[in-house]
């Protein structure tokens, strides 16, 4: 393969990245991209262990496959820390996002879920992405962090243009920059305004209570808001719009999911394997290493491709098929190890409900093809507008 | 501190660590073999799974109902079991001992 062929903000690329991701595990394992400067890791070993050794594939620093990212971004996040600053901060988040603390949000999720489905029942049509899967991990999200309904809007737009990119735009664009502004801003003043409250055992409570006490900074507390804004925002949003297309093209597995919902959950597993929206964790090389005969050189940038390593034929048999029955959670879509995704569990359950109540009202639903809009991101992939009938 | 984990073949490697982090981030930060800590501490995955000795069970808090659901699904169930990740060290635990299952899953 041709070193500059492929490009992460390329939208072709974007709309079907699988047989590029595919053709490098086979020919081209440990990919460099000259042009762009950035190695691309597609095995599943090989992501496992820069998973693992952190020590070799550091975080910090490491927000985006863009050089710049850093510098345009000020408030630090504690996805772009290593040990022990990063320890220090996981350990507070850690005991509040376990399954046992999400469960008391299910019955919220399933209320919200259908009463954002009720006003599109009678027309027999909606647009999956815009009038549920946008807003749930939203509203939930506000729940979390106290943020008014009025407000949730605006959040979730920041977020979108944040993470927007333009056909092969490589670089940090101003709409990027405004989108993470507008969330710094309105975060800095959402915890003015809560400082003096009571707290209780929310997720801004233990932020805000992280800053009284000195154990975070007041700017990584605002990075950690800003960070949930985007994690909680982008990705379920995307996984979910991926899980409604897959299912409608695989209608006889959608009508086991039918007649058997507790299934359900193994499909999404299945689904984070196959088609997880996060498709792209950046890493620094902090120390010289050898990868499969390439030299990776201290300081370069490492895109660690969790959804091509889902697909690897050398971890799962018959790696290209979409089977809901394989239920493995051995991808690595929500990452692994020190940095895996602290809303694992939340995610996890608000698919689930959404799909549950899907599937039980509209379990026949046929996608508009036509009308599909991809969100365009190299290391985000999933739609912005999916349109279906019921 | 130190925390000693013996691997399923008899082998022993001791880690230093800060008090105040988990045994599975213990394990994790040395790239203990046979500890994969895949959803990183949240209680989701079970690929933690280790043993604790009664002696030293009996200073621990016991394991939460979140906790025991993950158990229930990992291969090498013992009455000692615990997830590495919702055992937290302080300094009451220094030295230690932890047994790790024949594989994680």
């Amino acid at each position: 393969m041709d070193s500059a062929e492929l490009d992460p903000y390329d939208h072709g690329f974007q709309w079907d990245p699988y047989p590029y991701y595919r053709r490098l595990r086979e020919q081209d394992p440990v990919y460099f991209n000259r042009q762009r400067g950035f190695w691309l890791l597609t095995k599943w070993a090989d992501v496992h262990q820069a998973f693992r050794d952190f020590k070799t594939f550091a975080s910090a620093g490491a927000v985006a496959l863009e050089a710049d990212a850093v510098d345009k971004f000020p408030y630090p996040m504690f996805i772009s820390t290593d040990p022990p600053d990063h320890s220090r901060v996981r350990r507070l988040f850690a005991p509040l996002f376990t399954p046992e603390k999400m469960k008391v949000l299910e019955d919220y999720t399933r209320r919200r879920t259908r009463e954002f489905l009720k006003p599109h029942l009678s027309s027999g049509r909606l647009d999956f992405v815009g009038d549920l899967a946008a807003r749930i991990p939203m509203d939930v999200l506000a729940v979390l962090l106290k943020i008014p309904a009025t407000d949730q809007d605006n959040v979730r737009g920041w977020a979108d243009d944040l993470i927007a990119r333009e056909d092969k735009q490589h670089d940090v664009s101003p709409r990027n920059v405004a989108g993470y502004m507008g969330l710094a801003a309105y975060f800095e003043q959402h915890v003015a305004t809560h400082l003096s409250m009571s707290m209780d055992g929310s997720l801004l409570g233990a932020l805000i209570r992280a800053e009284t006490e000195a154990v975070m900074s007041h700017a990584e507390v605002i990075g950690a808001l800003i960070l949930f804004a985007i994690a909680g925002n982008e990705t379920t949003t995307k996984t979910m719009g991926n899980l409604a297309l897959r299912l409608w093209q695989h209608p006889e597995q959608r009508r086991w999911l039918v007649d058997d919902p507790s299934l359900i959950p193994q499909a999404v597993e299945e689904l984070l394997r196959f088609d997880g929206s996060s498709q792209i964790i950046v890493r620094i090389v902090a120390q010289d290493i050898e990868m499969r005969g390439k030299q990776l050189k201290k300081g370069q940038r490492v895109g660690l491709c969790i959804v091509s390593a889902g697909r690897d034929e050398e971890k799962f048999p018959n790696a290209e098929t979409f089977d809901i029955r394989r239920g493995s959670r051995e991808h690595m879509a929500f990452g692994h190890g020190t940095h895996a995704c602290l809303g694992a569990a939340l995610a996890r359950l608000e698919i689930r409900v959404v799909f549950e109540e899907i599937l039980r009202l509209m379990p026949d639903y046929q996608i508009e093809e036509s009308g599909l809009q991809l969100a365009h991101n190299p290391n985000v992939r999933g739609y912005s507008r999916l349109p279906i009938q019921f | 501190m130190k925390v000693v984990f013996i691997l399923s073949d008899g082998t022993r490697q001791t880690v230093e660590v800060e008090p105040g982090g988990t045994l599975m981030e213990a394990a994790l930060l040395n790239m203990v073999p046979g500890v994969e800590g895949m959803c990183g501490g949240v209680c989701s995955c079970a690929t933690c799974h280790c043993y604790v000795s009664a002696p030293w069970q009996q200073t621990l808090e016991g394991p939460r109902s979140g906790e025991l659901e993950m158990l229930d699904a990992v291969t090498y169930r013992r009455a000692d079991s615990r997830l590495g990740c919702q055992v937290t060290l302080t300094s009451s635990l220094d030295g230690i001992e932890v047994m790790l299952p024949p594989s994680q899953g």
